[in-house]
This record gives structure tokens, sequence and C-alpha cells, in this order.
């Protein structure tokens, strides 16, 4: 993430050089308030267990708008016997997401699951991020933009007084944004689970910068 | 050094770029006293807890209005003989330097004596220079930069045998704690916390630097 981070400034800093006129870039890191809740559910089954069945335990707990993201063969290793008791299941991994008031409520009818899984589960793990919704971050830019001109102007202003020129009208602006990511997924599960699938869960987190460039023409004296 | 490769390639792909006029790149790297202490505090609060009673407990320790969200789930395998979910919740406060340490002080005592509902508390801190001071820095800075631009260029334009004209066009940029992403030299920097029954791993290392680059890129016409 340090890199894309990176990677933007560096392309700003490129992008900023020898156009015509005065140019400037900047930017603000916010932190917006999460209202979603992504979750993903890795649930293991086996051989004659069909996806609708494993879908249906979940509907049947309560959790709808379920879709089906991956699904994986692995084979699991039970180490109460010498030699080792072999068996091939397979792994369905599922996401939905919730208004983030309703993480508990979700969370807690996962919980029931993990307590008392159905005979169709093997083993089931889940992970929950907490995260802004794009409509969050797009009001959180149109709430920023005007700062971040009025940034850039300002900042401009010190330049072109520094080089003894003169401020004019803004001839072209350029403007991003990205999320710092969610953090580190912890996955609750079963302790019989069987690891299969390394994603995390969804998500870009709630700290975002906004940034802009902005060129502006040089006056007459 | 992969983020210094980066650079480097950036770099270079800018100052290839050939344009009209006479180009002059010029940089200053400065340290940069750090004033301000970002605490980040990773919190993890039973299911049943609130985002406003982990703000609270922050608040009671000390810390002045800190930043709660939620962020995740998470398994609190201290809890036996059931591990327990937990809501884990990132505060984030940016302080005086000359506080931080009493500050720390409150969190090791609420570490110490965590109130319902919290499980676990873990936090670090990154010293580094406020807004307020990099702008500062490159107030002054700027008017030198433009004088040494005005002499290298000069003294390209000697070279060349042209004469060197207006100024055409001018940016400028820094490089450092650009939206806590790019770091220098890190700063002091530590993480304390009790790691036993969290599993927590901190959302990002702040990227605390105190050291500073400050570009300035000129393009001067030529003059007849």
């Amino acid at each position: 993430m340090r890199l894309i981070g990176l990677f933007f400034v560096s392309a700003f800093i490129a992008s900023a050089q020898f156009a015509d006129g005065i140019a400037t870039s900047v930017n603000r890191t916010v932190t917006l308030t999460p209202d979603e809740a992504d979750f993903a559910v890795v649930a293991a089954a086996g051989l004659d267990v069909t996806p609708q069945q494993v879908t249906q335990v979940f509907l049947d707990a309560g959790i709808a708008s379920l879709s089906l993201t991956g699904t994986a063969l692995v084979q699991a290793y039970d180490y109460s016997t010498n030699p080792p008791a072999t068996r091939t299941q397979v792994l369905y991994q599922f996401a939905f997401t919730v208004p983030a008031p309703g993480l508990k409520d979700a969370t807690n009818k996962l919980e029931g699951l993990r307590a008392s899984p159905p005979s169709s589960l093997m083993s089931m793990q889940y992970t929950a991020s907490l995260n802004a919704s794009q409509a969050t971050v797009d009001a959180m830019r149109l709430t920023l933009l005007p700062q971040l001109l009025a940034d850039a102007q300002k900042k401009a202003q010190t330049l072109a007084a520094a080089a003894g020129l003169k401020l004019g009208a803004v001839k072209g602006v350029t403007e991003s944004f990205y999320g710092s990511g969610s953090s580190v997924a912890s996955w609750i599960g079963t302790s019989q689970f069987v690891g299969g699938f390394s994603s995390s869960s969804s998500g870009t987190g709630t700290q975002y910068t906004f940034y802009a460039s902005v060129n502006f023409t040089v006056a007459a004296q | 050094m992969r983020q210094a490769f980066f650079v480097l390639i950036f770099s270079g792909i800018a100052s290839a770029q050939v344009s009209d006029g006479i180009s002059a790149s010029v940089n200053r790297s400065v340290t940069l006293t750090a004033d301000e202490a970002a605490f980040q505090i990773v919190v993890g609060a039973t299911l049943d807890g609130t985002q406003q009673q982990v703000k609270q407990a922050l608040q009671a320790a000390g810390l002045p209005n800190p930043t709660v969200v939620a962020t995740r789930l998470s398994q609190d395998t201290s809890s036996v003989p059931v591990a327990q979910v937990q809501i884990v919740y990132l505060g984030t406060v940016t302080i005086a330097a000359a506080s931080a340490r009493d500050a720390a002080k409150s969190l090791e005592t609420l570490r110490a004596q965590l109130p319902a509902p919290l499980r676990s508390l873990q936090y670090s801190v990154a010293f580094q220079a406020s807004q307020a001071a990099i702008d500062s820095m490159r107030l002054t800075l700027l008017p030198q930069l433009v004088a040494e631009a005005q002499s290298k260029a000069q003294s390209l334009t000697a070279a060349a045998g042209v004469k060197l004209g207006a100024i055409m066009s001018i940016s400028d940029s820094q490089g450092g704690a650009v939206g806590g992403v790019l770091s220098g030299a890190p700063a002091a920097y530590a993480r304390v916390g009790d790691f036993s029954g969290s599993g927590f791993i901190l959302a990002g290392y702040p990227a605390a630097t105190n050291q500073y680059t400050f570009y300035l890129n000129v393009l001067f016409h030529t003059a007849q």
C-alpha cells in the first residue's frame, strides 16, 4: 500500500513538471466513518454436498445477499491418527455486505453456525472488515474538492511570489483518491478448519487520501 | 529499497522529458523538528461494545478527542475455553510531541486495567513534523530554490550559447511524510501492547519521517 501511495506521489511529481504555468499538487488524508461491513465466509464441505446446499445453510441462518466468490478443492489431514488420515473437501468462499449497524447481528448468526455447524459443513471460518461505502467516499470528495483547490491556489501563490511571477487563472486540474486498505483480516473459525484461500476480506478501509494537481497560468505583470 | 527504486524510475522519466526552453530542477533536503506525536491505538472490544465507549475510554485516559472507527472483527484467543469474537477499533490522535510521554503513561495505565467492554489495547507513536512546520520550511526554502534554479539555468544557457529568458513554468513538490505514505529515514517508532490474545496487526505502520526533500522545477524561455 505504501508503494501505491508512492506511485501516486511520484506520478504527481512527474506530471507536475514542465507544464506551462505554475503547477501545484496538494492532498488531504481523512478518516471516513465506516458505514458498511464486508464479510467473507469460507465453508468446507464434503464432495457429495452441492454448492446450493452449502448456500442454503447460510440462508437458513438468516444471511441474505450471499454471493459465491470462490471454490477450491483441498486435502485435510487428521493428525489424531497415526499415520494421519486424509480427506478431500471443497472450500466455498462467500461474500456479503451489510450496513455497519448490522455487523453484530450478522456476526451473531455466524457465531451460531460456528458453535453448532450443520452436518453438511465440515468446518467454517469468517472475517469481516468495516469500510466506507462508495457513497461516503463520493460525498467526502465533494466536500474536500473546494478545500483542495483553495490549498492549491494558496500554495501556487507562494510559489509565484517566490519566483517573482503573478498567478493567473486555473489552466488545468486533475484529481484522484485512494483508500489505504482495510487492516489485515483475522479469520474466526472452527478449530478443524483447513485453509485454502489466502484472500483477505474486501474493502478499502476508512483512511482515504484525496489528491489534486492544479496548473495555473502565469498572469501578465 | 523498492521505494527508492520507484523514486529513481519516476525521476528518470520526469527528467528525461525534453521541453522547449531551459529547464532547471533543484532540490534541498532538510531535517525538520518533530513537533507532534501521532498516536495510533488498536483496541479490541466485546461485540456489545460501542465506538462511543472506546472513545470515552481513550478520552478518560487523557487523549484529546481521538478519532475512533471500527475496523474489523477479530478472535480473542485469550478468552478460554471458547475464543470470543471481538470488534477491533482503531483510534488516532495527534498531540504535541512534548505531551507524548504523559499520554503514553496514561495509555499504560489504561492498558493495565482495561474497563469493560475493552479487551485489549496496543498503541504506537510516531514523532513527526507538523504540516505547519513543513509549510513554514517550504516558504523559507522557496526563494533559495528559485535562486538556485536560476543560477543553474544561467550556467546551462552560458554553456549552450543562448540567453536566459523569463520563467515559462514552475512547480514544486516535497517528499517526506506526504499523506503518511512516503518515508525517508524512519523516526522513533514503537508499538506497545498485549499481543498474546488479540492476534492484532496494526493497520499500517505510521510512516513518520523528519527528513524532507523540497523539489523545484523551473522552465525558462530562451531569450535572443
